[in-house]
């Protein structure tokens, strides 16, 4: 088919595309029906809007908008993957095993919590890749009153409120909350935990003969 | 009201809730929007539902449309594109039963000569189902563009894509109809309607 000839058929077949009177004015009535009610419940929900109103985010109306649906989705969804790998790469340990006890008194505290410990071991060390570096020596705290900031504490938010819990610890596990053990490693020893308003703990110390004995 | 009124005028009226500005431009669009719906679709049923949503949109939506943007025949075009899709989406699953050519509805000029009715009657027959083969994407451009007849920057308003693509789609969908109507050219119908004129020369 010539060009020509495409061009004439094309705009008969177009003359020749219409509806019927009797849709014509059924349709209408209809129109002016729902138009007279209010009633717009047979609207579709299939809505245009020029170009520039879509880049105001209205395109997605459109049943082709619904890619741009799907788009904004997967957008939401990295961006929420994102912040959860983040929040969780922050946290910097589960809950601590730590059992809340009575004080005995004969217990002998192996090291005080005088010092800074320039290596400190983490517990789990398998489950290391979800938890933030070793913070740097530099930046441990010992409070006045004896807390010596646990190790992955940093990455928590600061602290507002909390409560000194009592617990009872293994020595041997010490040294993965800051402390030098140089000896008893088979006994328990006291400590205070400083646990923070979220529930997680942020520091220790430990309980020496005569604190104990005061309270 | 008058039939003068613009159709920016009538849309605004029909915003304000105006009944006869409603049926005035009902009356002027409906044959647009039932031509993109009815060759896009490719039954009349669909098309008239289609015509239907498309008006009741608009006496909702009338007040969103903003003037100078675009025309309302190519906004309307828009609307009309996107409900078709949707009801071809929406009935994919169902097996079309094609309409039957209208014979009633040709041009006085053609009826003057029986055998060149014929002829032009097979030929619109076929353009119009090559047409529905096409895909969509290359239908709705020839729709609006070569039947509709809107400019490249109406087309790609009611598209929502630029006028490049605008061209090559029409492009690419031109050659797919000259494709499919030379494959359509050797059915037995028109191969008929060739006998015949050959025997009447």
């Amino acid at each position: 088919m010539r060009d020509d000839e495409y061009q004439r058929t094309a705009r008969a077949l177009a003359r020749n595309t219409r509806m019927s009177d009797a849709s014509t004015a059924r349709i209408e009535q209809k129109l002016l029906s729902a138009h007279r009610e209010g009633d717009f419940r047979l609207k579709s929900e299939v809505h245009f809007r020029l170009p520039a109103e879509a880049t105001r985010g209205t395109a997605w109306l459109s049943p082709l908008g619904g890619r741009s649906l799907a788009t904004a989705a997967a957008i939401v969804l990295i961006a929420g993957c994102i912040a959860l790998w983040m929040s969780r790469t922050a946290r910097p340990v589960d809950h601590i095993p730590l059992q809340a006890t009575s004080a005995p008194n004969d217990i002998v505290l192996p090291v005080a919590p005088k010092a800074i410990v320039p290596t400190i071991a983490r517990p789990s060390p398998g489950r290391r890749g979800n938890r933030p570096a070793p913070i740097a020596e530099s930046a441990r705290v010992v409070t006045p009153n004896g807390f010596v900031e646990l190790p992955w504490s940093a990455g928590l938010p600061a602290f507002e409120s909390g409560e000194i819990v009592r617990v009872e610890v293994p020595v041997a596990s010490l040294p993965a909350y800051g402390f030098d053990v140089s000896r008893g490693t088979g006994r328990n020893v006291e400590a205070d935990v400083l646990v923070g308003q979220d529930g997680l703990a942020r520091a220790m110390r430990l309980v020496s003969n005569s604190a104990r004995s005061t309270q | 009201m008058t039939d003068r009124a613009t159709d920016e005028q009538l849309l605004a009226r029909i915003g304000a809730r105006d009944a006869d500005a409603l049926s005035l431009l009902f009356r002027r669009r409906q044959p647009d929007v039932y031509r993109i719906a009815m060759l896009m679709t490719g039954s009349s049923a669909a098309a008239e539902d289609v015509t239907q949503d498309v008006f009741l949109a608009v006496m909702n939506d009338a007040s969103h449309f903003e003037p100078g943007r675009a025309s309302v025949t190519a906004w309307l075009c828009g609307i009309a594109r996107n409900h078709a899709r949707r009801k071809l989406e929406r009935d994919r699953r169902l097996l079309p039963l094609p309409d039957e050519p209208e014979p009633g509805r040709l041009d006085a000029a053609d009826q003057a000569d029986p055998l060149h009715e014929m002829s032009s009657a097979e030929q619109i027959e076929m353009l119009r189902r090559a047409i529905l083969t096409l895909p969509v994407r290359y239908r709705e451009v020839v729709v609006l563009c070569d039947l509709q007849e809107l400019s490249y920057a109406d087309a790609a308003v009611a598209l929502e894509c630029s006028i490049g693509t605008v061209r090559s789609r029409l492009h690419r969908g031109r050659a797919l109809l000259t494709a499919k109507m030379h494959a359509q050219a050797e059915t037995p119908a028109v191969a008929a309607a060739k006998k015949i004129s050959r025997c009447l020369a």
